[in-house]
């Protein structure tokens, strides 16, 4: 009795210490880079990589534009010869803009397709849905758009950020904002939960002894009727109302503002700088301040240009600034594999912390290391004026 | 000086929850109508609104043909689209299958959704404005050309339903195949074709619908589902198998949401729908409801 039990212990611990040992051999970010060692996903002639971006749903157009850039980049990158003598391949499953969605495309990405490392990503609640996932696979994810206090710090050292979170973004508009004259009421309607209330947060910062008042109105993307909150903002008397919507309800809130005879300064995320806000509600966002994450297409910086010829070479029409957002994400991603010593994850992990100033031109120079996963902690500056957007301040960071 | 600025907000709000509480009840009207003849609930009638609206805008604006031809053929997608959904779909449901109609219009709504998602784009698009941005203070409130045409439309469209339903022998036709298709049709009315009607009127009145709700928004691909799910509380409250009581639920919803919105903020407007809906469940009297669920059985 004695022995079988003695038996059974000895196997249970065998068992344990193998389970470990594979863990950390095979997935695992976490230890030391053994350049001699091959991750999941990477075979002697490619190497495997995943996303998952809202592909379908109210947010499909920004993971469509998203994926679109990544697999134009990727596809310029393998005719060039690929990374390491291996070809690239990115899978980008749908996730809806769903979080439940995304946690199950992502296991069938790591667990079923073996990927080596998330590439991008495109949307906040879907990827924040995943961060946990990731983190007790050890899966590195390298420059998701997931604007978030809760990314980009050592809390979740498995994903590298490549753009500042809401909280910077507001405060540094904010900031710009201030310094347009005294106004002293400010508004802002965000999107209710983490976003709007990171927004928040960032613009409390910016306003800090400046003797401002905040009024604040969260709000639920699928309403029907702005009336109510532009009425809202109208009362509060705020000179400027900051907005962080979606295209559909940034529109409406306008419409519904100036139908009222509400007309103050407008400033807005980064979301609408993209071409196809622009397009639409222009004519709605005259002379409106939003923040540039990404550099515009237009800009006269040479790598923004060849991006440009890049990317219409490898799909036959311009970019957007979604594509632009994806190729960036992969082109980041590609570096980290081209500096890697070896390509499993605890060598890419290596490599992306020795990234220093590494210029795109498309985004602020990117630099993470041992305990810096922000990336980067600047945004552009632009205004909405006719159908076009006009560059104020390429970078700015907090400190300007 | 402050109360009169306080007094003309909250009339403001008021008048414009009234107005898209009128789109609510031109949307639930398509839904009644449909209920009342094939006992059916359609999930996917908001997509056929949007079908229609998409489809215009995608007309005019990316192929460049003239607005009036592009807005008609989105009616007329909108017709034929509801008619198929009767004939191919709605009506292969075997009898005794309650709640099968809510699962394949359910997929029918995702079917539209990503095939206008791959026709015309996931992007949110500008619509005619329709009037909205015309407009003039009366007593202190704002009243846009668009808030006119919403208000106008509806409460003729409303009327005609209920003249056709009450005063004419279609009118008797559909009620009498509601109450029973088979003495009707013993009876020679052509249930068949009737139905067909039906669907195909409701068609029309959701792409009316499609096209006010995008003058005051903006045209996606899911923008009618906010619009169709309020209708649809707008119906359970009031009752599907009536004509005036959910219609004028639907108006005042708009109107109670609105005055939510203002006084508490944005995040209670959908907490309050649905509060409502708890409250009026309780309070409603039973007979009210029993009479219903006959009907839906």
């Amino acid at each position: 009795m004695i022995f079988a039990a003695g038996a059974v212990s000895i196997a249970l611990v065998t068992a344990a210490c193998g389970a470990g040992a594979t863990s950390s051999s095979a997935s695992g970010a976490s230890g030391s880079c053994d350049p001699k060692a091959t991750g999941p996903g990477v075979t002697d002639k490619q190497i495997l990589l995943g996303a998952t971006m809202p592909l379908t749903g109210s947010g499909a157009a920004g993971g469509i534009g998203t994926r679109e850039g990544q697999e134009a980049f990727y596809a310029k990158l393998n005719k060039d010869g690929g990374v390491q003598g291996r070809q690239v391949k990115v899978n980008v499953l749908d996730d809806a803009y769903d979080p439940s969605t995304a946690q199950k495309q992502m296991r069938q990405l790591v667990e079923s397709d073996k990927i080596l490392a998330v590439s991008g990503g495109e949307g906040t609640p879907n990827f924040l849905g995943v961060v946990p996932y990731l983190k007790r696979q050890n899966v590195p994810a390298i420059a998701p758009y997931a604007p978030s206090d809760t990314l980009g710090n050592t809390t979740n050292p498995n994903v590298f950020m490549a753009t500042v979170d809401y909280t910077t973004e507001f405060e540094i508009l904010a900031k710009y904002a201030l310094q347009q004259g005294q106004p002293k009421k400010m508004a802002l309607v965000g999107v209710a939960g983490n976003v709007g209330d990171n927004a928040k947060a960032g613009m409390e910062k910016a306003f800090q002894g400046k003797g401002v008042d905040l009024t604040y109105v969260p709000e639920t993307p699928g309403t029907t009727d702005f009336t109510p909150i532009a009425s809202q903002l109208k009362k509060s008397g705020a000179e400027w109302v900051f907005l962080i919507l979606t295209n559909a309800d940034t529109g409406g809130l306008l419409q519904a503002m100036s139908r009222i005879g509400y007309t103050p300064k407008t400033a807005a995320w980064a979301g609408m700088s993209d071409d196809s806000y622009i397009k639409e509600f222009g004519a709605l966002s005259q002379n409106m301040i939003v923040a540039l994450e990404t550099a515009a297409l237009d800009s006269k910086n040479p790598k923004v240009a060849q991006f440009v010829t890049d990317f219409t070479a490898q799909t036959g029409h311009a970019p957007t600034k979604f594509n632009e957002l994806g190729w960036v994400q992969a082109q980041l991603t590609a570096e980290g594999l081209k500096q890697a010593k070896g390509l499993s994850r605890p060598c890419l992990v290596e490599a992306l912390e020795g990234i220093s100033g590494f210029d795109t031109g498309i985004l602020p120079p990117v630099t993470w290391g041992k305990e810096d996963r922000s990336g980067v902690d600047a945004v552009g500056i632009g205004q909405i004026k006719g159908d076009r957007l006009t560059v104020l301040e390429e970078t700015r960071s907090l400190g300007q | 000086m402050q109360g009169a600025s306080n007094g003309n907000d909250l009339l403001q709000v008021i008048f414009s929850g009234l107005v898209t509480g009128c789109l609510y009840a031109v949307v639930l009207l398509g839904v009644l109508i449909v209920f009342q003849v094939s006992k059916s609930m359609n999930f996917a009638y908001g997509q056929v609104g949007m079908v229609a609206t998409l489809g215009g805008w995608f007309g005019y604006s990316v192929l460049g043909l003239p607005v009036w031809l592009a807005l008609l053929i989105g009616v007329v997608l909108a017709v034929l689209v509801n008619s198929v959904i009767d004939f191919a779909a709605i009506r292969r449901i075997p009898e005794g299958r309650p709640g099968l109609d809510l699962v394949v219009t359910l997929g029918i709504f995702l079917l539209l959704t990503a095939v206008m998602q791959q026709i015309v784009d996931a992007n949110s698009h500008t619509f005619l404005s329709l009037g909205a941005d015309t407009h003039r203070q009366v007593g202190g409130v704002v009243v846009s050309v668009n808030d006119g045409l919403v208000i106008g439309l509806t409460v003729a469209v409303v009327c005609v339903a209920r003249l056709l339903l009450t005063r004419t022998t279609l009118g008797t036709s559909l009620r009498a195949s509601a109450e029973d298709a088979t003495i009707a049709e013993s009876a020679g009315v052509n249930v068949r074709r009737l139905r067909t009607g039906t669907w195909a009127v409701a068609g029309l009145l959701a792409a009316v619908a499609g096209i006010l709700v995008a003058s005051r928004l903006a045209v996606d691909a899911f923008y009618m589902t906010p619009v169709l799910i309020k209708a649809f509380i707008a119906g359970m409250i009031g009752g599907l198998d009536r004509f005036w009581p959910p219609l004028i639920v639907a108006v005042l919803l708009g109107v109670y949401e609105s005055c939510v919105v203002f006084l508490f903020g944005a995040n209670a407007g959908t907490p309050a729908v649905f509060l409502l809906i708890i409250i009026a469940l309780a309070l409603m009297p039973k007979r009210f409801v029993n009479e219903r669920n006959e009907v839906r059985a």
